[in-house]
Formats: C-alpha cells, structure tokens, sequence
C-alpha cells in the first residue's frame, strides 16, 4: 500500500476514527493491526519477515537485559541474523553476480548468477531501526521492553515502515508507552504536514520525474541533457524521499506520535558535511552513531578518520541498493567531505551564498552516479555534444520551476516568518489550513498523470 | 512543514483551549474539504475535429487501423501499403482504449463517403472490452474532438465501477470537477512555460522531443516488464463494453471488421505469458466473435511459431522500434495469406 493510494486514505480515517475512543493498550494493539495490513496489503509472506525481526529484536534485548554476563553474544547474534537476512534478501543476487564475473573476468569458470529473489519493501529501514534498538539495550542506552506488543509496534509502526525515518528506541518507545489523548491542534499540524508532503511528491516529484525517466531512457540523451537530468534528479529524489517523510511525520502526528525530522532543507547546506547534516538525517545519525564512532570516529589522527569516512560512506552507499554505483555514489561523497576538509584548512574565505551554491552543484553532480548505474553510458554521453541544447534549457527550467515551492518553503521557514504564524491558536489555524488547503487545491489541478512509486520504497 | 514544527506548550492543552482547537479543527476541515467543491475547470468543450475526418478521407484508405502504441509500434501503414498493395491508414492514438477507437470509428471512419473494406482494432490482454468509463486516459480533449453532437457513445450505457476504490473515485472526481481538467500535457515531460522561456516554437520542441525521447531512441532496457492484466471474465464485461458497438457500427458502413489480439511479451524460453483467466477470456471472446462471423485473431499464438521473440520487445507490450518493419511484414504475409484463403473459399474480404 502506497501513501498516495486512495486505500491509504481509507485505512488512515479508519484507524483515525477508531484510535481516539481506545485505552493506550488497545490504541498500540489497533496500530499494529493497521501496520500488518500496511505491510501485507500486496503479499502476506512479507508480513512473516517482519514478524520475524520482531521476535529476534524482543528475545535479543529481554537476554541482554536478564543475562549481562553474555549479552556480548546475544547482541552479536542478533546482528548476525538481521543482517544476515538482510544480506540474503537484497545483496545476494548482487554478491553471487559480481563474484561471477569477477571469475569470468580471470577466465575461470562463470556461472548462472541469476537469482530470483524477491527484495522485501522496506527491510533496509527496519532492519536498521530493529538492530539500533538492540545495540541500545546492549549499550545501556534504552531499557529491554517486555511488553510484545509495544516492541512490534516500534519495529513495524506503518507511517515510518518502509522508508522511515529509522527512529530510536529512546525516542519511539516512551511515547509508545504512554496514552495519546486526542490534541486538535497536533491534528491540524498534522494534516498540514501529510498535505505538503503529498504536495511534493504528487506535484514536483513526479512532474520532475517525467523529465528525468524520459532523458535516462533515451539512448543518446547527450551530454547537456545528461546534466540536466542529474539536476532534476537531484530535485526529484528530495521532494520524493522529503515528501514521504512528511507524509509519515503528518500521518504519525495524527495518532499523537511525533517522529524524528530527517531533513532540514538540504539544498541549502553550505558544505559537504553540513549536507549530511540536513539530509536523511535519521540514516547519517545511525551510521555515525553505530558505524563511524565504533570505528574510532574522528579520534584516531587524519588518517584513520578519513579511512572511517571512506568505510561508513562505502557502507551507506551500499545501504541504499546492491550496486556498485550505489558504493561509487557512496565513495565520492567521502572524497567531496575529504576535499572540503582540505581545503577548509586553507583558511579561505567564502560567502555562504558561494559556499552554499558550490556545495548545490556538486551534491547535484554526485547524483548521476545514484541514478545511473551503468558507466559505459555515463561515460558515452557525458562527453557527446547535445544535439538539442535549447530543448534540455527548457526541460531544465521546468524542472526549476517546479522547484520553486520547496525554496519557498526554506524562505517562510525561518524564524521571523515562524513567530508570526505562531503567535496565538487563530494564526496556527490560518496557516495550517492555507498549507492544506493549497497543497489540495495544487494536487487536484497539477498532479502527474501516473504517480510513481516512491524511490525510496526500493530500498 | 519543517513545519510547523509543534509547539511544545501544546502538549498539555486545557479543556477550555481544546475546545477551542477543536472548533478551529472542524472549521479546517469544512474549509478544505468544501471550498476546492466549488471549483470548477474553466473548460470550454472543444467542437468536433472535422479535419481529422478530411484528413483521413484523403487516404482513401481500404484498409484502416486502430489501437494504441502497441499498434503504433507494429505496423507501419506506409509499408503495409507497399507490401499488400493497396492504401491503408493507421488511426493509432497512444494510450487509448475501446472508448476512444468506437468513436473513431463512429465519428471519423464511418463520416467518409467511401469507408473501407476492412478495420482492425489491435488490443491487449482484455482491453477491447474494459468497461465503458474506461476510455484509456483520462483525456476530455481527445474525447470531445472525437464526439460528434450526434453520434456518440458515451451516455448510452451506465458506467458501473468495478470496485469499491473506483466507485470512491468516481465519486471524488463528481465532488471536486476541477481535477478533472483536461490536461493533455500530464505526461509529457515538455512544460510550455519552460518552453516559452528558451523561446522555442511548439513544432520545434516537439520535433526537439521526438528526436531525443522518441520510440527509436529508446534505450534496450526497460524499466519494468509489465505483466499481462485481467479485469474480469468476459461474461462480466461484455455487457458494459463497446464491442457490440464497434461492430455493429462497422457492420451498418459495410465494413469488415477484424478484432487482433496482439501478444504480450512472452516468457524467456519463448512460452506464452499468459494466465490461465486471460487464456479463458480470449477462448470466450472467439466463440462470441466466431458465432457472428467477425474475424478475431489471437496473436498469443503465433509466438510458438517463432514470428517474435522477447528479444523484440522493448517492454512488456511494446516492440522495440527497430522491429516495427518486421512486424509489418509478417502480419502482411499473413494478411495476404487470408486473403488468397478467403479467395479460394470464394468469400469477400
């Protein structure tokens, strides 16, 4: 089920209008059945595997708790099956295809590497969300849960399934664990927030869209085109993932549920790092917090910090699909972080604007090796003249155009803007209906014909 | 958005302030959800394209197709006509279903002062008859250019929604009519402002986007293998469809009309992909066709003859372009053959 389906809509009101008339236990049980319907609304087998990192996660973390002296081992072995699961569900076809050729290439024997294995939506987030929480009550960071129920839910909550934000277990549990009353005005916020995030990816996700599906299947787009394409895909998977977000966060918010922010206008990070910082927040958080600093973090001289990028973006690259583009993608924001670094200690003075503008075009580029997974054709047209010049200009300025609203957004979302909409209940009510309300009116008028599946569901 | 992000005061509201919030919350929703009803599209219907009947009769053509891109990416009229020796026409419009091809038959192919011998209609899967609302895309322009005042399909049966979700929408698109603007440019990836702006000329970019994303610059992989769709058995679909008005139109121009099945790209190994239900559909629609003698040719089964392979095609119902020529030939071949057949047997073609 898709949150730009009529049946989310349905399943949302239903679950809204039985939720607030229920005690906190039968509000979890209620949210739980609407997250296995989530789930195994397209196949029931899926809703085995979730179940199944459910029970790993809640044995894993009650044995931490009531046998410290071994928790080393539980904690390692729930690593190893949810990783391992992980490992056979999306990167065996991968693994199995590049050793193939890798024997093919030294002229020893090659094999079928064709393996037919379905990839289960979503099993990279709550794979990470279900480990994190383990490694938690291992660290002494959240308490072992008993209660079964509540442990589902955090691992299968619907809003945040399958594309997160990949939430703590220090921040989901105790609001899991308390009774949500009913807030008007948090459900005002919320339907402004679902709104603005179907807004973005029904108006400008998929509009861009359009354009970037149409240039990466031409078969001799040029180079100009090429770039274009990129630009736009930059914009695309943003407003794509962002607006998902925003669907989850509005859709949480609803059932009295707050979810972690996972971006905060990325398009206007003034460096390399300071991207990570706004972009996919949730994932950058995880990784540091249980790959970068396990591996010595920054502490261990300049040589071994830069060793720790390289691995924890290799490792994020990978993260995103079982590609090499996805370890290259991964790889070349390591050395744009490492150039920055570089040249940071030049003591060159930038204006933000210029910083910022610099940092826009280079995430921008980086993308091409997101989308594009084969270099033969990368390489191909990156370096053909274009033969249609004007038509990528027009394409590109659409692209811009569609943009537009999510710049606006980094404008009014600055203070000065923010207290005056907040000033009292009447000024929240004006703003989150003019939020609704012109999301609504945008999505009747300007939606795309066909709405693509979200990016991120692919991972 | 950032949004909003929550205050924290708001946590613990008072009942008083609740009350409150909820009477800003009902006038919220009563805003959005009342207010875009009473939009309304600025839509003025456009009339009756009589060039596209002028346009056609000046092909006096004897042989007309209809369809689809599937048809689009099989046969070439102008090679056709070369190869079977007579004049035929493609009246192919991408994306279209049963709805839009009645009219074209109703409205442009029936308007000619010598209408043609014979129609095929190309479908897939169970295409020909979809339910009367289903037109292929939601498209008012296309549909009112092809509408004669007169003439039409549309309005002459009761369009019945499949299932609960359609009948919702059905009922959304009633409430809220401006999401129903006719919007032909949804799916193309041209914005005129964007256009306007570089200062290009509409045939320019439109050549500029034929050259760059056309059929024949396409490239091998497709992004996704659709697979073969079923709606209903043909029994349950009959009743509501345009068949019987198709070709009982083409029977009142004294035309032939000929039904073509085309096959949906099949397995690695060659074998048919093809569901049982769709193998029982088309065993249904033949007896239905066969018992009043209109032609009906399933296409699924000629990939056993080796004619085309999944090599040939670009995704799961389109061919790639460069294979166009060879369809056009063999379903030539085969037309040539039906007719030599029809003529030793001393029947009209």
């Amino acid at each position: 089920m898709t949150f730009q389906s009529l049946e989310y809509a349905l399943l949302l009101i239903a679950v809204f209008s039985m939720y607030w008339f229920l005690s906190r236990r039968y509000q979890n049980v209620l949210l739980l059945a609407a997250s296995y319907v989530f789930y195994s609304y397209v196949d029931m087998r899926m809703a085995l595997l979730l179940g199944g990192y459910t029970l790993v996660s809640y044995f894993a973390a009650r044995r931490i708790s009531e046998d410290p002296a071994n928790s080393k081992r539980y904690v390692i072995g729930a690593a190893v099956v949810s990783l391992g699961t992980l490992a056979v569900f999306k990167y065996a076809g991968f693994f199995v295809e590049s050793t193939s050729v890798a024997l093919d290439s030294v002229g020893l024997a090659s094999f079928d590497s064709t393996l037919k294995i379905i990839l289960p939506i979503g099993i990279s987030f709550y794979t990470f969300q279900s480990l994190g929480y383990v490694i938690d009550v291992y660290k002494s960071r959240a308490d072992a849960r008993t209660n079964l129920i509540d442990t589902a839910l955090f691992i299968s909550f619907f809003p945040q399934l399958v594309a997160g934000p990949i939430e703590r277990a220090s921040r989901l549990f105790p609001q899991l664990e308390q009774r949500r009353t009913f807030n008007p005005e948090r459900t005002m916020s919320g339907l402004s927030l679902l709104s603005w995030g179907l807004f973005k990816k029904l108006v400008i996700a998929d509009n861009i869209g359009l354009i970037v599906d149409n240039i990466f299947s031409a078969n001799d787009p040029g180079s100009s085109m090429l770039w274009v394409g990129t630009l736009a895909f930059g914009i695309q998977i943003l407003t794509d993932f962002s607006g998902y977000t925003d669907i989850a966060r509005g859709s949480a918010r609803l059932f009295g549920i707050e979810l972690s922010l996972n971006f905060r206008h990325p398009w206007l990070a003034s460096s390399p790092a300071d991207f990570w910082r706004r972009w996919h927040i949730t994932l950058s958080e995880w990784l540091r917090d249980y790959v970068y600093i396990p591996l010595g973090g920054n502490k261990k001289g300049n040589r071994r910090t830069a060793i720790n990028l390289v691995m924890t973006f290799a490792l994020g690259g990978l993260w995103h699909g079982a590609a090499w583009n996805f370890v290259v993608w991964g790889l070349l924001h390591a050395a744009l972080i490492l150039v920055w670094r570089a040249a940071s200690t030049l003591n060159v003075r930038s204006h933000r604007i210029f910083s910022t503008t610099v940092t826009f075009f280079a995430i921008s580029a980086i993308w091409l090796a997101f989308r594009e997974g084969d270099i033969s054709y990368i390489a191909d047209n990156i370096v053909s003249t274009g033969l249609e010049n004007q038509l990528a200009s027009a394409l590109g300025i659409t692209a811009l155009l569609y943009s537009l609203p999510i710049w606006l957004h980094a404008l009014v979302d600055r203070r000065a803007f923010t207290d005056i909409w907040t000033r009292n209940d009447v000024s929240k009510t004006v703003a989150y209906t003019a939020i609704t309300f012109t999301s609504f009116i945008a999505i009747l008028i300007l939606r795309a014909e066909t709405s693509a599946e979200f990016i991120y569901f692919r991972f | 958005m950032s949004q909003p992000e929550r205050n924290k005061a708001t946590e613990s509201q008072t009942p008083s302030t609740t009350r409150r919030y909820a009477l800003l919350l009902i006038t919220m929703l009563l805003v959005v959800v009342l207010l875009p009803m009473a939009f309304r599209d600025r839509h003025i219907p456009i009339q009756f394209d009589q060039s596209a009947v002028d346009s056609f009769e000046a092909t006096e053509a004897n042989i007309v197709f209809l369809g689809n891109s599937l048809l689009d990416t099989r046969i070439d009229p102008d090679y056709l006509a070369e190869l079977i020796d007579t004049n035929v026409s493609s009246l192919a419009i991408d994306g279209t279903a049963a709805g839009i091809w009645y009219l074209q038959l109703a409205n442009v192919i029936a308007e000619a002062t010598n209408p043609p011998e014979q129609i095929y209609v190309f479908f897939h899967d169970d295409l020909l008859t979809r339910h009367v609302y289903f037109t292929g895309p939601k498209d008012r322009q296309l549909q009112e250019s092809l509408t004669h005042s007169n003439v039409s399909g549309y309005g002459l049966l009761p369009a019945r929604s499949e299932s609960v979700i359609d009948k919702i929408n059905s009922v959304l698109d009633k409430l809220y009519p401006i999401a129903n603007n006719s919007s032909t440019s949804r799916d193309n990836p041209l914005s005129s402002i964007g256009v306007n702006i570089v200062g290009m000329d509409e045939n320019r970019s439109s050549e500029a986007s034929d050259n760059i994303f056309g059929f024949a610059n396409k490239r091998d992989l497709a992004p996704t293998i659709q697979q073969p769709k079923y709606h209903g058995s043909f029994d349950s679909m009959i009743g509501e469809s345009f068949l019987p008005f198709m070709y009982e139109h083409a029977a009142a121009i004294g035309s032939e009309i000929v039904f073509v099945r085309v096959a949906v790209r099949p397995n690695d190994d060659g074998s048919p992909n093809e569901p049982n239900t769709l193998t029982n559909y088309s065993a249904d629609l033949r007896e239905f066709l066969e018992s009043r003698n209109i032609r009906y040719i399933d296409m699924t089964a000629h990939i056993d003859e080796g004619a085309i392979d999944a090599g040939m095609y670009y995704d799961g119902y389109h061919l790639k372009h460069r294979f166009r020529d060879h369809y056009t030939e063999f379903f030539a071949e085969w037309m040539l053959a039906e007719i030599e057949s029809d003529s030793r047997q001393g029947a009209t073609p």
